[in-house]
């Protein structure tokens, strides 16, 4: 479970878990960002009820044979904002972090809308 | 001489000089940008929302401030690009929201839809990054309430 580099070297691994929190980390800057939808449930809800943050929370890394690394993140976002332009935030910044942080190159970063929060001031 | 009161047309005209003095600037917002990816691109950004906050504006003709103001955010939420276009279209958002309604504004009104658009856009985001606009519109907001508060 863990994606591989290769260097001059040696190898480098990072595990799908690390990928996972930096780009969670780094949705969450985005603005009009209010939350990220779990896609584990169980392990989600376990971390919650510990109380400890988790960055890694809606995203989900997939690689495929051919080294293609596909990221997946399920947001939410605030409501009045241009939905469209947000996601297309996310994507930029994702890529970006990640390719600042861990040198990787990412083929994709998919994003789902799974919820927009009405706030009434 | 003193404003004490502004009027739909003169909003109008702030919006709009202050669209052109952006667009000239853009340059220099521009070689600023360094959050959240450092391409160099929010004065463009920046400019392309704005020129759509005031196209709205200029499309509709009205002595109306709350009007004004509406069509403004309208603009800019249909143009926002860039995640500073999605901050500014939230900031008056909210601006417009505090105004709807009201046909003239005084200080103190201006200084509340301030304060309420950066309210709102605060609101919008799980972790505000501080140093962004929204720390800008933040204190320029409340140097203008205890601004109008005196006078």
């Amino acid at each position: 479970m863990t994606i591989e580099m290769k260097t001059n070297y040696g190898k480098i691994d990072v595990s799908k878990e690390v990928v996972a929190v930096i780009a969670g980390g780094a949705a969450i800057d985005c603005y009009g960002i209010v939350g990220m939808a779990s896609q584990k449930q169980l392990k989600d809800g376990i971390t919650d009820l510990l109380g400890k943050e988790n960055l890694g929370r809606g995203v989900i890394i997939r690689e495929l044979e051919d080294d293609e690394i596909h990221i997946d993140m399920y947001i939410i976002v605030s409501y009045g904002t241009k939905i469209s332009e947000v996601a297309h935030n996310v994507q930029s910044k994702v890529k970006y972090q990640l390719e600042q942080m861990l040198g990787l190159k990412v083929d994709s970063v998919n994003i789902f809308v799974q919820g927009v929060r009405v706030t009434n001031p | 001489m003193t404003i004490k009161i502004i009027e739909g047309e003169k909003f109008a005209h702030m919006l709009i000089e202050g669209a052109n003095n952006l667009s000239n600037n853009a340059k220099i917002i521009d070689a600023l940008n360094v959050f959240p990816v450092p391409d160099g691109d929010t004065g463009t950004n920046l400019n392309l929302t704005i020129t759509s906050g005031v196209k709205e504006v200029k499309g509709q003709s009205t002595e109306h401030v709350g009007k004004v103001a509406g069509a403004f955010a309208k603009g800019l939420l249909m143009g926002a690009r860039g995640n500073s276009g999605v901050i500014l279209s939230q900031l008056f958002r909210g601006f417009s929201k505090s105004v709807e309604g009201k046909e003239t504004i005084n200080a103190k009104d201006l200084s509340k839809a301030f304060e309420f658009g950066v309210e709102m856009a605060y609101k919008a985001v799980m972790k505000p990054v501080e140093g962004t606009i929204l720390t800008v519109a933040k204190d320029s907001a409340k140097k203008a309430v205890t601004f109008a508060k005196k006078k």
